[in-house]
């Protein structure tokens, strides 16, 4: 423990270092810009950024991509309360209750709330990094190849049977994006494959194309001309509306704690992360509040508690993608990638060879975390200025952005023709109701995972129950059975409820 | 386009079914050695015979996808219907940033490419979309190539 306070100062001698504290500093800002303007995403924000981190060290680099994600949490929170929009995902949930609030003129009050429930959740989320975090590592320090790639599966499949949609077509999502990331040169052999001879091909597909492709392009033609009109009448906040009275306060105290609990919870289970958290807090909260009957009509509790426990999550989600080195969604494959590019091999053995990473961007959580409060509590004006600038200014300046940014990536003005055909491919799988999150997930592992199954493989001399015999790697992949097994046993239990 | 469930379903299947045999037959060329020693070709031909097993399966079993999710009440897009001017216009874009960028440079790919992506908005007028696209291409001017040099020709013939 001892060890740990000091390292956690250390952390803070980095992160107060004038160039990360700048980077932070750009990477909440961008975050907070993004999610407050409607229509855009966290996702392609970091891969548009993602280039440009080359450049630059690691820990400037995970800085700055980690505070877009959290930056983002604050901003998605202003577009939710203010105009009844859920753009971002685990801010939708925070409409219900939100935007009533906002109609009855008490949208300050209701965001003012939001920035104490994120402050403190995103508070406990981190507390909760620092103490669990290098304890998971240092248990999984001893894992052997097929526990690795045991616990790979074991997480590639919560990642896409757990979050939204259906688990059957998140599963075929991921198994493409392993299949993606065969793409290229084998490791071993040397051999090209899979690159339809295509020399530009032979590094395999770049990161940034698959996911601005996917993220970017996609989601543009989906939205183009397709977008909600937004409702700007009564988006008007100023600071001094946001404090809450003494009686607000304490209807939200209790939802607050409740909705950190349940965001930290969430975040121990990958695959689940913010979005789900929020559904949860909200419907827990209703069910444990004596008023259930004003939920939905402009409830403190139904902001309070889902935004708390959106922000515990955000910040719980690094525990998995920093100690054990498997994201839990699509954001943190895409932080783990960026961990790659910078050669650093993610994996339950970063924090003892990169403790300036780790530490570092704990203690930037900490600092971006303040920024977000300072930036969003005198500013808001500011912000919700910004809600007003239309979609048709956004995606052709975004485009722009994501043309400059891929090619910058490799200097490669193939891979913006990669961008614009998994733009395609991404539309036509969003028409075929797939969720294309885990792709990504399985395209960011996929090399690591053929690896470790690989060597599992030598190393057993070609015997599959060695997946078996190792008590470990046994017990991950009774889960994964486990949580195929239940996903069956639901799927059978809905069909015959609907036949009954 | 308005597929059922069920024809969503037959089709998102095939699709998948078609994605892991056209892996599988291209991996028919690559050696795909032992469990003990594998070849390159053999992971990904594991990976193409259980997305097609998958693609069966969201063919046959179907996603009850039909029913309302709760979270499907709360969506950001007013209809999903197809665009074509706007599909037209965002595809366009990136294609006119890769030749123009090639052959004219960094001003004109980024001009252009921000101009017809943004006229594929159905409310876009010229003028507007004249002036965004020129503000945005001075905004990346500086932020591309004088703050982040990056290596792109800013004006080039031929």
């Amino acid at each position: 423990m001892e060890t740990g306070f000091f390292d956690l100062l250390h952390g803070f001698q980095i992160a107060l270092e004038p160039n990360n504290l700048l980077w932070c500093f750009v990477g909440v800002l961008v975050g907070n810009i993004v999610g407050v303007l409607p229509g855009m995403g966290v996702l392609s924000a970091i891969s548009i950024l993602l280039p440009i981190t080359f450049g630059m060290k690691p820990v400037a680099a995970v800085l700055m991509l980690s505070g877009i994600y959290y930056g983002a949490q604050y901003g998605g929170a202003i577009c939710s309360i203010l105009l009844n929009l859920p753009c971002h995902p685990p801010h939708a949930v925070t409409c219900l209750d939100g935007f009533p609030l906002t109609k009855q003129g008490r949208g300050g009050v209701a965001l003012g709330i939001t920035m104490m429930g994120s402050a403190f959740g995103a508070a406990f989320g981190i507390l909760q990094m620092i103490f669990f975090a290098p304890l998971v590592a240092k248990a999984a320090l001893q894992f052997g190849p097929s526990e690795i790639c045991m616990l790979m599966m074991l997480g590639l499949l919560t990642g896409s049977t757990l979050s939204k949609g259906s688990p059957l077509k998140g599963v075929a999502m991921t198994v493409l994006g392993l299949l993606l990331s065969t793409v290229g040169t084998d490791l071993e052999s040397g051999a090209e494959r899979m690159t339809f001879d295509l020399t530009d091909l032979s590094d395999g597909v770049e990161l940034v194309s698959l996911s601005l492709g996917f993220f970017g392009i996609a989601e543009f033609i989906r939205s183009v001309n397709n977008t909600a009109p937004l409702n700007l009448a009564y988006a008007k906040v100023s600071m001094a509306d946001m404090r809450p009275s003494k009686a607000e306060m304490k209807t939200a105290a209790f939802p607050i704690l409740r909705g950190t609990i349940i965001g930290s919870l969430c975040a121990c289970i990958p695959g689940t992360g913010p979005t789900i958290a929020s559904f949860v807090a909200y419907a827990t909260e209703k069910k444990v509040s004596k008023t259930p009957e004003k939920f939905g009509h402009g409830s403190i509790a139904g902001v309070a508690a889902p935004e708390a426990s959106t922000h515990s999550a955000v910040q719980g989600d690094f525990i998995p993608t920093m100690s054990l080195g498997i994201p839990g969604d699509a954001v943190m494959a895409l932080l783990l990638g960026a961990l790659m590019i910078q050669g650093i091999a993610p994996g339950p053995q970063l924090i003892t060879q990169h403790p300036d990473i780790f530490w570092g961007l704990i203690a930037s959580f900490w600092i971006g975390n303040l920024i977000l409060l300072v930036l969003n509590v005198p500013m808001i004006g500011i912000w919700v200025k910004l809600l007003s600038v239309p979609y048709k200014y956004l995606y052709p300046s975004a485009i722009l952005f994501i043309c400059v940014g891929v090619f910058a990536a490799r200097h490669s003005m193939f891979d913006v023709g990669t961008t614009l055909f998994f733009g395609l491919a991404g539309y036509a799988l969003l028409k075929l109701k797939f969720e294309p999150a885990p792709i990504l997930l399985g395209f960011v592992l996929g090399r690591h995972f053929e690896e470790s199954f690989r060597r599992a493989l030598l190393l057993s001399r070609g015997d599959l129950m060695v997946f078996v015999e190792r008590p470990l790697s046994a017990f991950f992949l009774f889960l994964c059975i486990l949580l195929v097994g239940s996903q069956i046993y639901f799927y059978l239990r809905r069909t015959r409820a609907k036949l009954a | 386009m308005a597929a059922s469930g069920k024809q969503t379903d037959y089709l998102a299947g095939a699709v998948m079914v078609l994605i892991g045999a056209g892996a599988v037959y291209t991996c028919t060329q690559y050696r795909m050695g032992t469990l003990t020693s594998m070849g390159p070709g053999f992971f990904p031909t594991v990976l193409g015979v259980i997305l097609i097993l998958l693609g069966l399966a969201i063919a046959l079993v179907g996603t009850g996808q039909a029913e309302e999710s709760p979270m499907a009440v709360l969506k950001h897009h007013a209809s999903d219907r197809f665009d074509l001017r706007g599909w037209a216009c965002i595809i366009c874009a990136p294609i006119a940033f890769i030749l123009l960028a090639e052959h004219l440079g960094f001003l004109a790919a980024s001009f252009s490419s921000v101009l017809i992506a943004a006229v594929g908005d159905r409310t876009a007028t010229i003028k507007g979309s004249l002036i965004l696209a020129a503000g945005m291409t001075t905004f990346a001017l500086v932020l591309f190539v004088y703050i982040l040099h990056i290596e792109i020709p800013i004006v080039r013939f031929g």
